[in-house]
């Protein structure tokens, strides 16, 4: 075939192949590896291809988007419905919560069911079916007398479905206080079929922030201390650790900021400086086509965008990036044309988080 | 017979492959190409349409597949119409990887969108589903590096072949 398909056709079939399978090609001969190799447009785009492009139900009229933000005003959560595939307003539910906290998390959406929490003393877990009703489920409190140690703190929330015992998980890290000040991280989880918290009796990766995402049955975090992603799986129950790839490689930012993502089913990660003397904001796009192996990182995109364009938030189709501008507005954000949509939605300054939701 | 009939009031036109022969198809069928529609428009309908990149038989199944996806004469296809027709390509280009080539390598020239849509989604099957030596053997192409560049190249994406 290398000898006689142009090159075109060469790169149209090597799109079509998935990514994985794509690099090992890089060893058929020294064309094809200069081919899919090179970190050159035809390259990038090659890879982009193969991932961003791949067959998703996008016109699923079940699918939908959902934007979430804090009121500059009243401080509560605002959200707006969209259909997946036009970003049209879909019928809206009310969200009623119960009461005002100084911030609202969304943990993740799952089959239908999102899993919101507060930051308040008793930082509370919600179950929300937005298809059924307006009115959040509190969560029993779980328990911190579960834990020993002199203070107990709660903290992250994650949430996914276990396929295998075909019910919904909600995992909760606490911060545990020894009486000679050593801290650890433990967890308990709630399975919503048992209606009930346990006690996860596993070493707990510490000091997770809030960057979150979900892929199937697996909830990610950002831990920033170790610049590492924690995963926890919902079925076999198990957390485990993996690395970004190599530091060296984007160095020369100076210092820079990072959120942990997910694009067609890769965990992926948006590297993002935080200069911002520069005239432009810089953005690497970085995907894990294997999952768990760090030499599998592949960078997809290395994109300048414009300084008011802050914090990027999440990928929509195969070029769009819904991102947070310097006045707490959600933009939509065209990787490739690099036009920029403003979508009318908007709260104070951080709170935007984009969901994607799929009726149960 | 009936079908003869049926169409008799349709143009056809003659295509010539590279090793000279010769078939007639309705004029149609043959616009699925792009190619031959822009012949067709600069009038070349009343002569013999040459395709030299193509051999006979190669010809004879792009034309095969002409005639499956011409337009249908009564308006728009059915659902169960594109059903069959899916059906029908997965069989199609079901082939032995030579003649796939030889398809992808006509749906190229002749410009013809679905059946080089079809034949790539074959072959980036077949990439998928082999070994590198295999890849080479099926597509004929030499691997050029040395041994200890090939175990370099591996060695830096095992996790590719895990």
């Amino acid at each position: 075939m290398a000898t006689y398909l142009p090159v075109e056709v060469v790169v149209k079939i090597l799109s079509r192949v998935p990514p994985k399978s794509l690099i090992r090609l890089k060893c058929v001969s020294k064309r094809w590896h200069a081919l899919i190799g090179n970190p050159d447009f035809l390259s990038k785009n090659l890879l982009n291809h193969s991932i961003i492009a791949q067959n998703s139900n996008e016109d699923d009229p079940l699918r939908l988007i959902l934007f979430f933000a804090q009121d500059s005003d009243t401080g509560n959560l605002i959200h707006s419905f969209r259909y997946y595939d036009s970003l049209h307003c879909a019928s809206q539910t009310p969200l009623n919560l119960p009461s005002p906290a100084p911030h609202y998390y969304i943990a993740a959406s799952c089959n239908g069911l999102l899993c919101l929490w507060d930051d308040t003393v008793r930082s509370d877990v919600y179950l929300w079916n937005p298809a059924t009703s307006s009115e959040v489920k509190a969560l029993p409190a779980a328990s911190s007398h579960r834990h020993t140690g002199l203070r107990v703190f709660p903290g992250q929330v994650g949430f996914g479905f276990d396929s295998r015992s075909n019910d919904f998980k909600v995992v909760r890290l606490f911060q545990v206080v020894e009486e000679d000040g050593t801290e650890r991280a433990e967890a308990q989880i709630y399975s919503l079929r048992c209606g009930s918290w346990r006690l996860l009796d596993l070493c707990v990766p510490n000091y997770v922030n809030s960057r979150t995402a979900a892929l199937d049955g697996v909830f990610l975090w950002y831990a920033d201390d170790d610049d590492i992603i924690v995963a926890f799986n919902f079925t076999d129950e198990e957390f485990r650790t993996m690395m970004f790839p190599d530091a060296r490689f984007f160095c020369d930012y100076g210092e820079y900021t990072r959120t942990v993502t997910d694009l067609k089913g890769y965990v992926a990660t948006m590297v993002f400086p935080l200069d911002e003397r520069k005239k432009y904001m810089h953005l690497d796009i970085w995907v894990m086509i294997e999952f768990g192996v760090r030499e599998s990182w592949t960078r997809l995109l290395s994109i300048q965008l414009p300084l008011h364009l802050e914090r990027p938030l999440r990928f929509w189709k195969n070029r769009g990036l819904f991102m947070e501008n310097s006045e707490g507005q959600l933009v939509l954000y065209d990787l490739f044309a690099q036009t920029e949509t403003n979508l009318h939605f908007e709260g104070f300054g951080r709170t935007l988080k984009v969901v994607d939701y799929t009726l149960g | 017979m009936s079908s003869t009939l049926c169409c008799s009031f349709a143009k056809n036109v003659t295509l010539r492959s590279s090793d000279g022969q010769t078939f007639e198809v309705e004029e149609a069928a043959a616009q699925v190409s792009q190619t031959i529609k822009r012949m067709i428009e600069d009038g070349c309908t009343g002569s013999v349409i040459p395709v030299p990149n193509l051999t006979g038989p190669v010809l004879a199944l792009v034309i095969e597949y002409f005639k499956k996806h011409s337009p249908p004469s009564d308006g728009c296809p059915t659902a169960l119409l594109e059903m069959e027709i899916k059906d029908w390509d997965a069989k199609f280009v079901a082939v032995d990887n030579d003649t796939l080539l030889d398809l992808t390598l006509a749906a190229h020239y002749l410009e013809i969108q679905g059946l080089l849509d079809l034949t790539c989604h074959r072959v980036a099957d077949i990439l998928n589903d082999n070994s590198v030596e295999k890849i080479r053997e099926i597509f004929h192409i030499k691997n050029d590096f040395t041994p200890e560049e090939e175990a370099e190249e591996r060695s830096k994406i095992q996790w590719a072949f895990e």
